[in-house]
């Protein structure tokens, strides 16, 4: 069983509108799983 | 007494460790950077000739003179500003960067009247391409790697590999949101048409090529001695690409394993170089049975690393600070 892909909420999503401000990775931002 | 430098929570292998100590007849006393920031009283003097530093530690005042051995695990301290209502943000968020680097210099100077006893370890992180580069001359094998702003740069450096991923240059964050979870900067792979979408000029970033895996291997070292574990996270898309996604319901399965032992000799020179007595090393191991280095992280946990492969990692680094306490 592997992971649900989950939208970012807004806030999270802003931090990677903008490339030339933040850098690569923060475009693959994802929720770290946390145990149950 | 060997005193520990750490922080509150997430601290399970530290307290481990102390548990060695004091049941191997030695004595620590656990220093938290929150310790320094909540109101108990310390004071650092530098006199004519000599130095003083003394310590609170819940209401004990604990001398610098005592400590003949000082393990430096974590170091957190966090002092946000009240609610300021007649301040700017602009004015506010330069005080707050202002406070932590006053707090980052005091802790300096409380560890600066320590500097004549034995430390394991010294710094609290190593750049990534300087320990890409010292591995690579110790006889490691590494990911070809780029850091730059440039799109034309990655899209040449993409179409010279089978596959390219990106990750933190430091060490990473984490972000929570309004709905009590938290976003993570995990190893992710770039496509061409994700740099495609790239501007022109975008945030100075690091890429590597992807290297194959077989599985990945997570390598504590302590003073001259490797403990590897593999991990085999290639069987399960979510952790495919960076075993740190795990996945709970059916973790990954971790064994003990054994280096070759040049790459456990290029890893001691490595270490050496780094300036490193203890640390967590990731290293790759590809198809063909090659060892490929990625980064090292002197203050990782290794509690993952000694309790599935049973190795006595708590007791040896107990054992290590009590020698090096009467060294």
């Amino acid at each position: 069983m592997s992971e649900e892909i989950v939208v970012p909420p807004p806030a999270i999503a802003e931090l990677s509108r903008d490339p030339a401000q933040v850098p690569l990775a923060y475009g693959y931002l994802r929720v770290a799983p946390t145990p149950t | 007494m060997i005193l520990v430098l750490s922080q509150e929570s997430y601290e399970t292998s530290t307290d481990m460790v102390q548990d060695w100590i004091e049941y191997l007849g030695g004595h620590a006393t656990r220093l938290n950077g929150e310790d320094l920031t909540r109101g108990e009283p310390f004071a650092v003097r530098l006199g004519r000739e000599h130095d003083e530093v003394r310590l609170s530690v819940d209401g004990r005042v604990l001398s610098g003179a005592t400590v003949g051995a000082v393990w430096r695990r974590r170091w957190h301290q966090m002092q946000g500003l009240g609610p300021l209502p007649g301040t700017t943000p602009a004015v506010r968020q330069l005080a707050q960067r202002h406070l932590a680097a006053e707090l980052h210099a005091v802790s300096q100077s409380v560890f600066a009247l320590m500097d004549e006893v034995p430390w394991l370890s010294r710094p609290l992180a190593v750049n990534k391409v300087r320990a890409l580069r010292l591995a690579r001359r110790a006889g490691l094998e590494i990911p070809e790697t780029l850091v730059t702003n440039s799109r034309a740069e990655l899209l040449t450096f993409i179409d010279a590999h089978d596959g390219v991923i990106t990750k933190c240059a430091s060490d990473g964050e984490m972000f929570p949101d309004d709905q009590d979870r938290t976003w993570a900067l995990y190893t992710s792979v770039v496509t061409r048409e994700d740099a495609l979408a790239l501007p022109e000029a975008f945030f100075p970033s690091l890429v590597q090529a992807q290297v194959e895996k077989s599985c990945e291997l997570r390598v504590f070292y302590l003073d001259g001695e490797c403990w590897p574990m593999a991990i085999f996270s290639q069987a399960d898309p979510q952790t495919a690409v960076d075993f740190r996604v795990y996945n709970h319901v059916r973790p990954n399965r971790t064994v003990p394993y054994r280096l070759p032992a040049e790459v456990e000799a290029a890893i001691g020179r490595f270490m050496a170089a780094v300036g490193l007595e203890t640390g967590s090393l990731d290293l790759i191991r590809t198809p063909e049975g090659r060892h490929v280095f990625l980064e090292v992280n002197p203050v990782g946990q290794f509690s993952m690393v000694g309790e599935p492969c049973n190795y006595p990692l708590f007791r040896r680094v107990a054992e290590y600070l009590m020698r090096a306490e009467t060294a």
